[in-house]
């Protein structure tokens, strides 16, 4: 009976937080739309294809033109095109890239003018692979190599952080605490492109430990994972440096508070041990707050650090942004930002949900 | 509010003092000791730590730097200083001959690699560093010391306004938000909310991508990202003086304002507002590092302040891509200063934002 209330409460909060979710992507949407569209003059797509559209005589550049605009619903007025957007997003059209393609892995059969199958010497017929620009697909396959550095990256840094701040926090005001709170605020205000350059200028030229760009190496005698793993070492410092300052401090003002608590004096005059007080006792506790940073993962996992693999050339969704950015591919752009913004949508509704999960003071009130 | 705070020599004047006691007139608590207003506490609080010392220095010696820097020093931000280097070209040129092999008396194809070496000529860029130049020039042939002190002028400047303009919207839908509730709330909070889940930097670089392709003049569009960077920026400060005042509307004094009828202008901005300040000014100097971060992010990214200007985001993406290479690897005097000074400004504004929340709250001390 009791359980059943539980259900009933937790889905009518899914469906209220659901609800709220899609009016903050409604709104968001709204505001990228309107960025693009309050330029003066020729629209994106326009001005894209100016000087195709200059040359061409037979008008089928301008039929496409005309095409890739009516997606983004650009030849309409600003409200009525934002709703054809609106509608195209939903039906999973989001437009083409400019810059990328992908293959898709498909093929398409050659055909000749009259329909007839073009033959090669053997008699097998000719094949070419099918590209595909949707930014959809271009999403899909840069976010791998971007998920992996991000997952280890995360990882990596969890398992800094927290026992960094727990020790920090237990030692307040010690030697331990005072090159934390230095350490971490140094990893907040570095910017990633000069932490970057200084990591390659020092263990990539200077002293040759590390190669200078990319994935692999073609003419490593390595296996192919050390190889990978060798070049990612880098990145992969820049992204954990910089976020771990972060997290650190967030642990240590949480274990900070904990500490304080009545129930941690308990614990202590009834005579446990001092590290079961802070590992069964304090560390439990300070793990409801740490709920709250999923939020923030999601996005960094599957969206790409931009700079850092545009420093160290890494093909991933980061620098596929990036470069979107400078060539001025602004379906992709607009897709990625997007893409994003739903990332952290779900990411906050996760955390809430788990922190709903996760803490037993935390009351659902769904409905009214 | 008023504090009484005793002090030292009034340690002598105490009673247990027998002999001090005997000799001077007896002096009561109430005039020996000294009142100091909550402000004064709270500078006292913040000189006491470290950490918001050097940050304060540090802020201070930069400001020095950029302001002061540029009145003293003879070269311009955009000017040719026409300092040079010689430079000799080396050409490796390779033949392939065929020649007598004297012991297989065979022919054989030979390779013979020379150089070629030019005259040496003059350059004009990248100088090394020098008296006259102590950063040395860049690849453009600008003094590097000179531009890092108008990279500072317009990160500080571009984060002062920035921050001011962010406050200013911020405190004007937190406390509507917070003050009115209701319907007023909801609506704000959601599209403050929005805002939050606007992805931070591909957003500013999807604004300020295609602000770059509107063809503005260079000295407009630094107007151009301030007003992006604030517009992205603003909801973080109205949500945390909305919290605020939905705390401080339930205390007993603003009952007594309401009770004493006055309007809910003077409610908001002479009773409100007051109290929201000390966490207002802890966000916005927290704030301007991370608005100092994205300026040289975005200029990093070629989208930030425009080229003949500088900054420091700039000075740094010389060393980007393959032609960047030369300058990562042979001229750290051109990109590593500008490094060091966003990172001592983040620093310090952290510090200092630190130090203040430490001084303003003691209770919040983390």
């Amino acid at each position: 009976m009791r359980l059943g209330l539980i259900i009933v409460n937790m889905i009518k909060y899914i469906i209220k937080r659901l609800a709220l979710s899609v009016l903050i992507l409604f709104g968001v949407s709204i505001i990228i739309y309107g960025l693009v569209r309050i330029k003066p003059g020729l629209d994106f797509v326009q001005a894209k294809y100016y000087a195709q559209m200059q040359l061409d005589e037979t008008g089928q550049v301008a039929q496409m033109v005309e095409r890739q605009r009516e997606i983004y619903g650009l030849t309409s007025p600003i409200f009525k095109g934002y709703l054809k957007w609106a509608g195209n997003i939903v039906k999973g059209q989001w437009g083409d890239s400019f810059i990328f393609s992908v293959s898709t892995g498909e093929v398409e059969l050659l055909v000749d003018a009259e329909g007839n199958p073009v033959l090669d010497a053997e008699g097998n017929q000719l094949t070419k692979p099918i590209s595909s620009s949707n930014v959809l697909d271009i999403i899909a396959s840069k976010s791998t190599i971007s998920f992996i550095i991000a997952l280890i990256a995360t990882i990596l840094q969890f398992g800094i952080a927290i026992p960094l701040g727990i020790t920090s926090a237990t030692k307040q005001y010690g030697v331990v605490d005072y090159s934390v709170t230095v350490l971490a605020m140094m990893g907040i205000s570095l910017p990633s492109f000069f932490f970057g350059a200084l990591l390659l200028r020092i263990f990539s030229i200077q002293l040759g430990w590390f190669p200078y760009a990319g994935l692999s190496n073609p003419n490593s005698n390595l296996p192919i994972l050390i190889d990978n793993i060798h070049h990612l070492v880098l990145p992969i410092t820049v992204l954990v440096i910089l976020s771990i300052g972060g997290l650190m401090r967030y642990t240590r003002t949480n274990m900070l508070e904990v500490l304080n608590a009545d129930y941690i004096r308990t614990a202590r005059a009834k005579g446990l041990s001092e590290h079961k007080v802070i590992y069964k006792h304090a560390f439990r506790n300070t793990l409801i707050p740490l709920v709250t940073i999923l939020a923030g993962i999601l996005p960094g996992l599957f969206g790409g650090a931009m700079i850092t693999e545009t420093i160290f050339s890494i093909d991933g969704i980061g620098k596929a942004a990036y470069k979107a950015v400078t060539m001025g591919d602004i379906p992709f752009v607009m897709a990625y930002n997007l893409f994003l913004s739903v990332l952290t949508v779900i990411g906050t509704l996760m955390s809430d949900l788990m922190y709903a999960v996760v803490d037993p003071r935390v009351k659902l009130v769904g409905g009214k | 509010m008023s504090t009484l705070v005793q002090e030292n020599k009034d340690l002598i004047n105490l009673p247990n003092n027998q002999e001090q006691d005997k000799q001077e007139p007896e002096v009561s608590l109430s005039d020996s000791a000294k009142v100091i207003s909550p402000g004064r506490l709270v500078l006292r609080r913040f000189f006491r730590s470290k950490l918001s010392i050097i940050g304060l220095i540090t802020l201070l010696a930069m400001f020095a730097f950029a302001f002061i820097g540029p009145l003293i020093s003879p070269w311009g931000e955009v000017q040719m200083t026409g300092d040079y280097k010689w430079v000799t070209s080396i050409l490796p040129h390779q033949i392939v001959v065929q020649e007598l092999n004297e012991e297989t008396g065979l022919m054989e194809e030979v390779t013979y690699v020379f150089y070629e070496v030019s005259d040496p000529y003059k350059v004009y860029a990248k100088t090394p560093p020098s008296w006259d130049h102590p950063l040395g020039t860049d690849q453009y042939g600008y003094d590097v010391l000179t531009r890092l002190m108008y990279g500072g002028r317009v990160s500080l400047l571009l984060g002062f306004i920035v921050i001011f303009s962010e406050v200013i919207i911020g405190m004007f839908f937190g406390s509507l938000s917070g003050y009115f509730g209701g319907w007023v709330d909801q609506v704000i909070m959601r599209v403050v909310d929005i805002f939050n889940c606007l992805p931070g930097l591909p957003i500013l670089m999807l604004a300020a991508a295609l602000i770059d392709g509107w063809g503005i003049e260079p000295r407009v569009r630094i107007y151009y990202l301030m007003g992006i960077l604030t517009f992205f920026g603003w909801s973080g400060i109205a949500r945390l003086v909305r919290g605020q005042v939905l705390g401080i509307r339930e205390l007993e004094y603003m009952v007594a304002a309401e009770a004493t009828g006055l309007s809910t202008k003077r409610k908001i901005f002479k009773h409100i507002i007051p109290n929201v300040m000390p966490q207002i000014i802890v966000q916005a100097t927290l704030g301007l590092g991370g608005i100092i971060l994205s300026e040289s992010t975005l200029s990093y990214l070629g989208i930030g302040v425009p080229f003949p200007y500088a900054a420091w985001g700039t000075m740094i993406s010389s060393t980007s891509g393959a032609e960047g290479r030369d300058i990562l690897q042979n001229y750290p005097n051109i990109w590593v200063p500008a490094g060091v000074c966003i990172v001592m400004a983040v620093l310090a504004f952290n510090f200092i934002g630190d130090g203040l929340r430490d001084a303003f709250d003691p209770k919040m001390r983390r």
